[in-house]
């Protein structure tokens, strides 16, 4: 049985929300409350415990660092959807001009389609996989 | 004098990179801080921080200019964070018992060895509790305890009533108290009385 004001005002009190007025008030219900007191002293070594874990703030230097690396991922970024576009549309031409070509129908054009078509089925598979990754996924419904 | 949150949003929507960047050094801290709480590590945290920038920077299209950018930005942070999380703890059995190459992440101002010691083993024993939490739960408590957010704060980033804060704090706190109890009577470390009554026989009397 846990008193109902403990999560309202016991959890303010450990975590040093309370104000002077409510908190006067509710250590005055502490006195006669041993559900209170019994989760002050639990409650409250767990809050002890985890105040002591304060992470280190990097120096200066790390941050100077963390800007430059983020600027030049950002850039580098950028620099990959330009190539994969650029890649895109040299494939695309590519192609058009195999299947247009009058030698498309020999064993070197056919080799090459071969070739491109096994690429082009890892991509799918790869793609495929992902996307049924994807949709087994427990975390996919968090929300962004 | 410096530019409001609001100003340096609607800039780097405009397309300026300098407002941008100008977002990244006003949250970078928060970012590394809150990622290095759930990573456990100072790589794992940068990496996790910058990838949340990226994406955000990517997705300016999706932002609603009405909304402020932080708890927008948290929550892409926060996936990333859930995503390594998951992916990590397939591979290890605990982040902080298995892949701590960086144990100078929490300050340590102890007056002696024999004190440092135990409390570097009672920080890793406690963050291996906290990793077992849901993730509701570890996130409650490293914006709380770890990041030091006030109620208000966490429920600004998270979006949800302050109440909510309070009552998901309060049950966190519970389930940390009792992996801890059972931490210390399965033995998992030679260490001082973690919790209250972790030590007494079912029943007993404290």
């Amino acid at each position: 049985m846990v008193c109902e004001r403990f999560q309202a005002e016991g959890m303010r009190l450990l975590d040093d929300e309370l104000s002077v007025e409510d908190k006067k008030q509710y250590e005055e219900h502490v006195k006669n409350c041993a559900d209170c007191r019994r989760e002050l002293k639990e409650i409250g070594r767990v809050v002890e415990l985890t105040n002591d874990l304060k992470l280190r703030a990097p120096d200066e230097e790390f941050w100077a660092r963390y800007w430059d690396s983020l600027f030049h991922r950002l850039e580098r970024g950028t620099g990959f959807v330009l190539m994969i576009a650029g890649i895109l549309v040299v494939l695309a031409y590519a192609v058009y001009e195999a299947v247009t070509s009058p030698e498309f129908f020999t064993v070197k054009g056919i080799s090459i389609a071969v070739i491109l078509l096994g690429l082009v089925v890892v991509f799918l598979s790869v793609v495929r996989e992902r996307y049924h990754e994807s949709k087994s996924d427990p975390y996919k419904g968090v929300k962004q | 004098m410096p530019d409001t949150e609001k100003e340096l949003v609607e800039r780097w929507l405009r397309g300026d990179k300098n407002a941008f960047g100008a977002l990244v050094r006003r949250f970078m801290s928060d970012a590394y801080l809150i990622a290095l709480g759930f990573a456990g590590n100072s790589e794992d945290a940068r990496d996790l921080s910058q990838e949340a920038f990226i994406k955000a920077y990517a997705a300016r299209e999706q932002f609603d200019r009405d909304r402020p950018f932080y708890p927008w930005f948290y929550r892409i942070l926060r996936n990333r964070c859930l995503n390594f999380i998951q992916r990590e703890s397939k591979k290890h059995e605990s982040l902080f018992y298995d892949n701590d190459p960086d144990r100078e992440r929490f300050a340590s101002p102890s007056p002696s060895i024999l004190e440092s010691l135990e409390r570097e083993e009672r920080v890793r024993l406690v963050h291996a509790a906290i990793e077992r939490l849901s993730f509701d739960h570890r996130e409650v408590i490293v914006l709380k305890n770890l990041k030091g957010y006030s109620y208000e704060q966490i429920a600004r980033t998270l979006g949800i009533p302050i109440g909510t804060v309070m009552s998901r704090l309060y049950y966190a706190r519970k389930m940390l108290k009792e992996i801890l109890t059972e931490m210390e009577q399965r033995g998992v470390a030679e260490t001082p009385n973690l919790v209250p009554g972790a030590r007494t026989a079912p029943g007993e009397v404290v």
